[in-house]
């Protein structure tokens, strides 16, 4: 079953629909989050705030963006949403997502820090576009900006990235 | 297609979501382009690491699904199904830790058609 009827299938109540929609997104909401925030506290509310809102928003959903880009903003708005609740910026973090020294090898350690070093703009557009596979028109939808500040902000967040690779 | 172009659609043709038509265009850019080549080469590597990179990023708790239930199956206490495969109407009602929700919809042909909900 494609995203688009479950999320029909959801505005109808269908529990079993959520729960299939939630497995495809939760991880990847929670994702998102904590790529944006660095703050895995937050980020687990973020996913469960916008779990909640699309169960909630279902009915509303008109289908003319991907149910990704409709879920992502949403997350997207939830997050920004709790950090002026929490009066943080996403740009100070409470805590920092340290990589495991132990998880992989050293390339994807300093992948990891590059990351981290991006603005929080740019990480989101690096996510959005290599992880959760969004086009630039769709980024532009759950950034809320203009396609042209997406392919900027692209554009500088892989000319930094790619610095990483060069021996 | 011109280098420019080439380079906005590299990182989608890395991301796996550029259109069939694009990946075309962009392929028949690259294969007389060296200089292209080595950027598509270099970006998919880095879209390969990143990737490698978010995966590493811990699951969401198990307990946020029983708190995100909670707040919205929670447990049906009522459901009512009348009518017939033609046309019918089902009632459930539920509760969750913020109330009662009550939801009601029409089928007719097999479709379902949400009528109520509070």
């Amino acid at each position: 079953m494609d995203d688009r009827e479950l999320v029909a299938r959801v505005a109808r109540g269908d529990g079993e629909a959520f729960r299939e929609l939630y497995a495809r997104y939760a991880d990847r909401v929670f994702h998102y989050a904590l790529t944006v925030l660095r703050n895995r506290h937050l980020a687990e509310e973020v996913a469960q705030e916008t779990m909640v809102a699309v169960w909630r928003g279902a009915g509303r959903y008109e289908g003319r963006s991907q149910v990704s880009t409709w879920i992502f903003g949403i997350a997207r708005h939830q997050a920004f949403h709790l950090l002026r609740g929490e009066g943080k910026s996403a740009r100070e973090p409470e805590e920092r997502e340290e990589p495991d020294p132990t998880a992989g090898a050293e390339l994807e350690v300093r992948v990891r820090r590059a990351l981290d070093e991006l603005p929080p703009d740019q990480r989101e557009v690096v996510f959005l576009a290599f992880y959760a596979g969004l086009s630039y028109a769709e980024i532009a939808q759950v950034q809320a900006v203009p396609e042209g500040t997406v392919k900027s902000r692209m554009f500088h967040a892989k000319r930094k990235l790619a610095e990483v690779l060069r021996p | 297609m011109t280098c420019d172009r080439a380079r906005e659609l590299i990182p989608l043709y890395a991301g796996r979501s550029l259109s069939d038509l694009d990946r075309g265009d962009l392929i028949a850019h690259v294969v007389g382009c060296e200089a292209c080549q080595g950027e598509l080469v270099e970006t998919v590597r880095l879209a390969h690491e990143l990737r490698a990179a978010f995966a590493q990023l811990p699951s969401l708790p198990k307990g946020t699904w029983i708190s995100v239930v909670a707040r919205t199956l929670g447990t049906t206490l009522l459901r009512v199904e009348l009518g017939s495969e033609v046309a019918g109407l089902n009632l459930a009602v539920g509760t969750t830790k913020t109330g009662v929700p009550i939801r009601g919809s029409l089928s007719i042909l097999g479709r379902e058609v949400p009528v109520l909900r509070i």
